[in-house]
């Protein structure tokens, strides 16, 4: 089992392998070590790495681990995998496109301006229903497509981001 | 499963004014709400309390184990019929827990015109006993009624769906194995003698209670012999005679407890083997959607925003996510069961109805039940469109939904207007459980157009014999049209006809669909083997 964690800024790529009661831990291309974690309850347990061994202290909220362990507390973030791969295949696309035909009621956004993710940019109008168009990520604001009284096709692009900056 | 990454901020005016807005509505589906439940006028409590009758919801809370929940359905029905005189259509119905058992409890109100049959009472009845056939769910009745009120009985006598409608069902039940038990605590005359007959277990309390086909009355003007009611058919006669029933009682705290006592020899269910985890809170605070669903009609929202708030964890698989995505198709887990969601982010196009499609066969073969979560203007219109052959696709979706056989659940959130109704699993698909918000708006079309052609229509008609109308009177024409559009498509006349099963409080969402789900998968139907397409 291959795991990626991030602590304290960096980037450990952790192996975990063995079988239950026999479990070793290598840490990037260290020496495997044999691991064992005895959860006792729910938070609390004790946690054996080598010859070190130490009691620890979990609680989970949201998205967020804290856990207490030789003497110092740290925050792990706990990570989706699909979310990560995603995430580090590309982000989301620059232009935000029409998902429906219809017409632009009001466009709240210029271009040059700084938007951030989930920020209105343009509202529209299609089969009765008043839909805003929000920003997918943070950026700064291209080109906007169209003005207010303009009529679009579905899939037309409305609002462009300029490219990510890497 | 992934956890749904809210985009909302609960400090944002339109949060704030969309909360004011539902807040407001919350407190008058609550005012009409208590009314239809507790408003009475003096005499008919004084006329039980000396018959030393308890009030219908006093019954209901000893027959039900304390501290359970208790999902009454169609409160408000016939709140905008018979000038509002028959708050609830005069009858208590609803899901509850008997000695550990979930029931279907159907219970008149004597509080209401002697508890009258009118033409929405036996409406309501009909529907509680195919709530009771669909999920297999026992029945307690507990019988106080009149009869048919008899100055509207064409209305609720001779048709297919009508009085006669309940006593099938009640035979029906009994060939399923579903079982009934009913507690008479007034006088049950002609059809309504039927009721407590037809169940596996009948109880009478000693002189409030009597089962008679003719009263005394009518055996004295037909055969001029004289009888009173407990010689003719009190419960000493019926459970010591005649067979009819099966206890007498001498009060009605007796019969309610000899009632938990039946239910408590009754065997319990055996769910739906669907797919089962450990239940979880969602993440999101269902307290939110105050602050999601808009002040408007017209506006739009994300329905994913509502699945957070719904479902456990606030997690949940999204199927083809970037494919017709005006409708959002997906896996949840609700109180630890496997559900499919199908709910609306705007105008259905061919590729929506193509997902939705190919998303409901997978349920399907998968056997998990699915939950509509409607918002719905319609199928896109135009040359493209029809030439991309909307109606074709729509049609594939309304064949796969019709033909579901895992039971399904419909929440309307907001509008519900023309062929997207249907598609969305609308009232007339046969959804185990339907409830609306109480914004929501239904009707074959969306008001503006509606209210715009038929002030065409009219002003047409009076152009033909000569007229022409001032500005201010064409203004006058449409406003009335559109009053009378407005009200006839609100939730409040959609629920008093029964179009519903009631109105909920959008933040009552998740624990509504829990109890309808459990009881829900009481019952399977045959599975009917089908690959998927993907079209």
């Amino acid at each position: 089992m291959k795991r990626r964690i991030d602590l304290l800024d960096e980037h450990y790529n952790v192996t975990v392998f063995g079988q239950p009661g026999e479990w070793r831990l290598q840490v990037v291309d260290g020496e495997p070590q044999p691991a064992v974690l005895a959860v006792g309850t729910e938070f609390q347990g004790t946690i054996q790495l080598g010859d070190q061994k130490a009691d620890i202290q979990m609680a989970v909220k949201g998205e967020t681990a804290y856990i207490r362990a030789f003497d110092r507390t740290v925050t792990l973030r706990i990570v989706d995998p699909v979310e990560q791969a995603a995430q580090e295949s590309g982000g989301s696309s620059n232009t935000a496109r029409a998902p429906m035909p219809g017409t632009i009621v009001e466009v709240q956004v210029a271009a040059g301006e700084v938007v951030s993710k989930g920020q209105p940019m343009i509202t529209i109008e299609s089969m009765k229903i008043l839909t805003v168009i929000t920003a997918t990520r943070d950026g700064e604001v291209s080109e906007v497509h169209f003005e207010p009284g303009d009529t679009f096709e579905k899939n037309a692009a409305l609002v462009t981001l300029k490219e990510k900056e890497e | 499963m992934r956890r749904i990454k809210s985009n909302i901020d609960t400090q944002s005016a339109e949060f704030r004014a969309y909360e004011r807005h539902n807040h407001a509505l919350m407190a008058e589906l609550q005012e009409r709400q208590k009314k239809a439940r507790f408003e009475r006028p003096e005499r008919d409590i004084t006329r039980l309390r000396k018959q030393k009758k308890l009030l219908v919801r006093e019954r209901i809370d000893l027959l039900l184990d304390p501290g359970t929940p208790f999902l009454e359905l169609s409160t408000l029905a016939a709140n905008m019929a018979y000038d509002g005189t028959v708050p609830s259509a005069g009858l208590v119905s609803g899901v509850g827990i008997v000695s550990g058992r979930e029931v279907l409890v159907m219970a008149s109100d004597s509080s209401i015109k002697g508890g009258a049959w009118y033409p929405l009472t036996v409406k309501k009845m009909v529907r509680t006993l195919d709530i009771a056939i669909e999920n297999r769910l026992p029945m307690v009745h507990l019988v106080d009624s009149a009869g048919a009120f008899l100055p509207l009985q064409s209305g609720l006598f001779p048709d297919r769906y009508m009085a006669g409608r309940m006593f099938r069902n009640q035979c029906v039940l009994s060939a399923m194995g579903v079982k009934q038990v009913a507690l008479v605590l007034g006088h049950s005359t002609a059809g309504g003698a039927y009721v407590p007959t037809l169940c596996d277990y009948s109880i009478m309390v000693r002189r409030t209670g009597g089962v008679f086909l003719g009263g005394p009355p009518l055996v004295k003007a037909a055969t001029g012999e004289e009888v009173t009611a407990d010689e003719l058919g009190g419960a000493d006669v019926h459970s010591s005679i005649s067979g009819t029933a099966d206890y007498a009682v001498d009060s009605e705290q007796e019969g309610l407890a000899l009632v938990r006592e039946i239910v408590g020899t009754f065997p319990r269910e055996i769910k739906v083997a669907v797919e089962r985890r450990e239940p979880e809170e969602p993440y999101y605070d269902p307290v939110e959607l105050h602050g999601i669903i808009p002040d408007d009609v017209k506006k739009q929202f994300d329905m994913r925003e509502v699945i957070a708030r719904i479902v456990d964890g606030s997690r949940f698989h999204e199927f083809k996510p970037d494919y017709g995505t005006t409708v959002v198709c997906g896996f949840a887990f609700l109180y630890g069961w496997k559900v499919g969601l199908v709910g609306n982010n705007g105008v259905l196009f061919s590729d929506s109805a193509h997902k939705s499609t190919q998303f409901l066969q997978l349920c399907n073969r998968d056997r998990v039940p699915v939950i509509f979560l409607q918002n719905i203007t319609g199928f896109m219109v135009g040359k493209a469109y029809e030439h991309g052959g909307i109606t074709k696709d729509g049609s594939k979706m309304l064949m796969v939904q019709s033909n579901l056989d895992v039971p399904k659940l419909t929440i309307m959130t907001n509008g519900s207007f023309g062929a997207g109704n249907y598609a969305m699993c609308g009232r007339a698909y046969d959804a185990r459980f339907l409830f609306s918000y109480p914004n929501a708006q239904i009707s074959v079309m969306g008001m503006e157009q509606a209210v715009k052609t038929l002030t065409q229509i009219r002003l047409k008609a009076l152009q033909r014999q000569g007229k022409s109308l001032p500005e201010e009177d064409v203004r006058k024409i449409y406003d009335g049209i559109a009053l009378d559009y407005m009200e006839k498509s609100g939730a409040y006349y959609s629920t008093s006809g029964m179009w519903d099963d009631g109105i909920i409080d959008p933040v009552d969402t998740r624990k509504v669909l829990g109890i309808s789900l459990s009881v829900a998968l009481n019952r399977d139907d045959q599975e009917s083997p089908h690959g998927v397409l993907r079209i």
